[in-house]
């Protein structure tokens, strides 16, 4: 994460902020309060990205910034300049969806709905650190999201079923 | 041979989910959208004397502001939607702000400036029932007022061997759906599109055409993609009335999302009850008479009213006592209004009746099995005292069926306890009361590519309901489950309907699409008899195919549709009505009562954590369409109901500050609370509808309360009253 502690703006003037996002490069300019998730959200319309909570209690918006998940409602938009973003709508590969998707499915681990892009990005931050997790792990990992449907028994599987998956 | 009901169908609704691409009502977007945000009050009471709102309309970007916005509406105050004169609790509406986006919303609110005089506020309910302090001017706080008697309850309780008096408290808590609400009101011409984060669209536009009728040549709801709701999306709210106010006083679309603050103090919230009761038992464990005085905590409006009602006609449960006083007593405070969540009366209801049975199992000595199934109603079909139908299923069965696990878990338990851990057992028998009707609403139609689509005016919103009810649609017109889609959610689809609510869709909409799906084959045999020329009697629907007996010519669904809607500019040579669509309604005479057992085993650790090793819930809730999907319900309504026991409550202070106002101060069940739940159906109790089904997306809660409260005070041995277990229980 890049920031810049010199520069001085107005909140009323606008920012300019570079991000590759789902691998395509993205420029726009930003008012400098704005947070990620309104600029993901608003910006480049990548509404899978979801605010549950404003306070970073939910994870609803969480996102994959420079290899690490982040809840996209505690990051600026001008923090994220220069970074690499991964969301929901970029996992998927030529329609066919990733293994994390595909547990999810086949494990019945959503029903509305709202939680679920945060909870696949986290899992996929999860995988991606520790392709093997026990289940202990699997909480701890996933504990800063909040499901109010599932009761997380289901997500809990499809996380094991995705990192079997991945694992091959 | 059924191909789909009955079997684990992955959920048809999940692709769009999965990929990122559902659209909640925050995902769309009109050109030339404003944002509408909220000023509430800080303060529970006061009179409210002036708002100078001259300073937020001078900023750039702002569109206009509303203030005293008052519309008359059922069993809301005067000052509804708006706080006009008088503020009535933390949260309710004072000014609305229109602006460009909502960064400029939320700083124009910064610079509304208000006057207003402090009055007392009424926050403790049963304070309120004195009615000395007044929650609002002019009103007595007793806001609703009724008796509940069956048979002679003084005199049975005076010959009852023992009487448990104890006072037990359900709090308020907050259904958290996690999606906040939010609306989006789009005005065109003189009529209105609202999309909606809703759980009833016809519903809606009822209410929103009441209100805004004289205004606007009609409206149309739509329902968004729905983040949960739980109960709370259903009925009306201020800003539903203020937003689509601000669209057609701009002509604009306007859309408005709640924060998560915002939320916690405007949802409605639920539960919050109190009741003091007295509880007769002869000395062998026979329940014989109740008296209960029911006080429920309606805040500063008194639409949750009937929710006393529903807990106050089940108190008796799935057991035999009929000697029953309750005295209901709606009261008034500077709360956030009460309205249902999840289970919406039963779960108190299921909460009071097992307090009593465990309590009264302690003071008796009787095991806690055996003085349930001493009093659980044997003979079905049973009317309650207060003229409930009990129709069907076998109660004691179901309890045996528990009680091994029971006598499993306590063993476990034990084994336990010598270890020097304190661990409990739990056993809660609940009953359920479901398929709030009155009915509900079907189509199925045929398209030109030969794919169906069903429309549903019920109101799904994460249960499943569309797999389910694809899964019935094609087993009934025996073809592959991919060629059927579901639709619902919009009240121009469909003519009238109702929503998803109160453990209903899978029944009566499921049922209205069967019966739909029924008149659709004949209808296509009709049609494919014409086509082929040949005589109706004639001819058979298999398996997605019209078929002439004789001749062994056929026609499939696709084949039928293509005939029709070819030949485009040309003449109707055929003759035949190329109607390829039918619509049933399907009700039930009464409302259905599944019921089940829940056991939980439970720890509560030395830093007073409650962890719950293992947990069983066993329901007859009839016939089920897809055990995927019910399990789910259970499984999720089970840790909702964790929260409520253990993490969960609306708190106040004593001058009615909200002292909950985020997720750092109202804490939902997260991955590390939750723990695993078994679910296991017996199909014993069916309903009178031709899919046999009842319910069961509120169950789980019902069941859960008393279970657990149970097991947490058999870990400590300590008596418990009141949830969420009080803390210093626990240490």
């Amino acid at each position: 994460m890049r920031m810049s502690s010199t520069v001085k703006v107005g909140p009323e003037e606008l920012v300019k902020v570079r991000v590759k996002v789902n691998g395509v490069w993205y420029e726009r300019y930003v008012e400098p309060r704005k947070l990620l998730v309104d600029f993901l959200r608003e910006d480049l319309g990548l509404t899978s990205v979801h605010i549950g909570c404003d306070t970073g209690h939910c994870g609803a918006c969480t996102v994959i910034m420079n290899g690490k998940s982040v809840k996209s409602c505690m990051v600026l938009a001008v923090q994220a300049d220069g970074a690499e973003i991964l969301t929901l709508e970029g996992l998927a590969k030529d329609g066919k969806l990733h293994p994390i998707q595909e547990a999810f499915w086949e494990k019945h681990a959503l029903q509305c709905g709202y939680c679920t892009s945060g909870m696949i990005m986290e899992t996929y931050y999860l995988l991606s650190q520790n392709p093997n997790p026990t289940e202990d792990e699997i909480r701890r990992g996933l504990s800063g999201n909040l499901c109010r449907c599932t009761g997380y028994q289901n997500i809990i599987e499809a996380v094991k079923l995705a990192a079997q998956k991945l694992r091959g | 041979m059924p191909r789909y009901i009955g079997q684990r169908i992955k959920r048809i609704e999940d692709p769009k989910v999965l990929l990122g691409t559902a659209k909640y009502v925050d995902d769309l977007e009109f050109p030339g959208t404003l944002y509408l945000a909220i000023l509430r009050s800080p303060v529970a009471h006061a009179r409210l004397l002036k708002v100078d709102y001259s300073d937020a309309l001078k900023m750039p970007g702002v569109v206009s502001v509303i203030t005293g916005l008052n519309i008359a509406v059922e069993n809301r105050p005067r000052n509804f939607p708006m706080a006009k004169d008088e503020i009535l609790y933390v949260g309710h509406p004072i000014a609305a702000v229109v602006a460009e986006d909502r960064y400029k919303a939320f700083d124009a609110l910064e610079r509304i400036q208000f006057d207003y005089e402090p009055l007392p506020a009424v926050v403790d309910p049963e304070d309120a029932l004195k009615d000395e302090v007044k929650a609002v001017e002019g009103m007595s706080n007793i806001g609703y007022r009724k008796t509940y008697r069956a048979g002679n309850p003084e005199d049975a309780l005076s010959r009852s061997d023992v009487v448990i008096e104890t006072k037990l408290e359900i709090s308020r808590v907050y259904p958290a759906a996690m999606e906040p609400r939010g609306l989006l009101s789009v005005y065109q011409g003189g009529r209105l599109t609202v999309y909606a984060s809703t759980q009833a669209p016809h519903f809606m536009r009822r209410f929103l055409k009441n209100a805004f009728g004289n205004l606007v040549s009609d409206i149309r709801v739509v329902q968004a993609d729905v983040g949960g709701a739980f109960g709370s999306k259903m009925f009306p709210y201020p800003e539903d009335y203020i937003t689509v106010y601000a669209s057609i006083m701009l002509r604009r679309p306007v859309k408005w999302v709640n924060t998560r603050r915002d939320d916690l103090m405007s949802t409605y919230h639920s539960r919050g009850q109190i009741h003091r009761l007295r509880a007769g038992f002869t000395r062998d464990g026979e329940w014989r008479a109740l008296i209960d005085d029911l006080v429920i905590d309606l805040g500063a409006a008194t639409h949750g009213y009937y929710l006393a009602d529903i807990t106050a006609t089940l108190i008796s449960g799935p057991y035999k006592v009929r000697d029953i006083l309750v005295e209901v007593y709606g009261v008034r405070t500077n709360k956030t209004p009460l309205d249902q969540y999840r289970g919406a009366g039963r779960p108190e209801a299921a909460f009071v009746y097992e307090r009593i049975m465990d309590i009264a199992a302690d003071e008796l000595g009787m095991d806690p099995v055996e003085i349930r199934r001493r009093n659980l109603i044997t003979q079905l079909p049973y009317t309650n005292p207060f003229g409930h139908h009990y129709d069907s299923g076998n109660y004691i069965k179901l309890l045996s069926f528990a009680e091994q696990y029971y006598r499993d878990f306590e063993k476990r338990a034990e084994e336990l306890r010598k270890q020097g851990r304190r661990v409990g057992v739990g056993l809660s028998f609940y009953i359920e009361q479901n398929n709030f009707g009155p009915w509900e609403s079907a189509s199925v139609r045929v398209k030109s590519d030969g794919k169906v689509l069903v429309i549903i005016g019920a109101a799904p919103h994460g249960q499943g309901d569309a797999t389910a009810i694809a899964q019935i649609v094609a087993d009934e017109l025996g073809i592959d489950i991919d060629q059927v889609e579901v639709s619902w959610g919009d009240t121009e689809l469909i003519g009238e309907g109702f929503g998803t609510y109160g453990s209903r869709t899978l029944t009566l909409a499921g049922n209205a699409a069967l019966l739909a799906a029924r008149g659709l084959k004949e209808r296509l045999r009709v049609l494919g008899a014409q086509l082929m020329g040949v005589n109706v009697e004639e001819v058979d629907y298999r398996d997605g195919r019209v078929v002439h007996l004789r001749s062994g010519k056929s026609m499939s669904i696709q084949e039928i549709a293509n005939a029709v809607t070819s030949n485009v500019g040309g003449t109707w040579g055929y003759r035949a009505e190329p109607k390829l669509e039918e619509t049933a309604y399907f009700g039930l005479k009464d409302y259905t009562y599944p019921y089940g057992s829940h056991v939980a085993l439970v720890e509560v650790t030395e830093e007073g954590l409650v962890k719950v090793l293992d947990y069983v819930a066993i329901d007859d809730i009839g016939f089920v369409v897809n055990p995927m999907l019910a399990e789910g319900q259970v499984i999720g309504g089970v840790i909702q109901g964790f929260g409520e026991v253990v993490l969960e409550e609306v708190k106040y202070d004593e001058s009615g500050n909200l002292l909950t106002q985020s997720f750092g101060e109202y804490w939902l069940p997260s991955a590390m609370e939750s723990f695993k739940v078994k679910w296991i159906y017996l199909e014993d109790g069916k309903s009178d509808a031709p899919i046999p089904s009842k319910g069961i997306a509120e169950g789980p809660l019902i069941g859960v309360l008393p279970a657990l409260t149970r097991a947490i005070e058999r870990a400590v041995n300590k008596r418990i009253t009141k949830i969420p277990v009080d803390v210093k229980l626990l240490i």
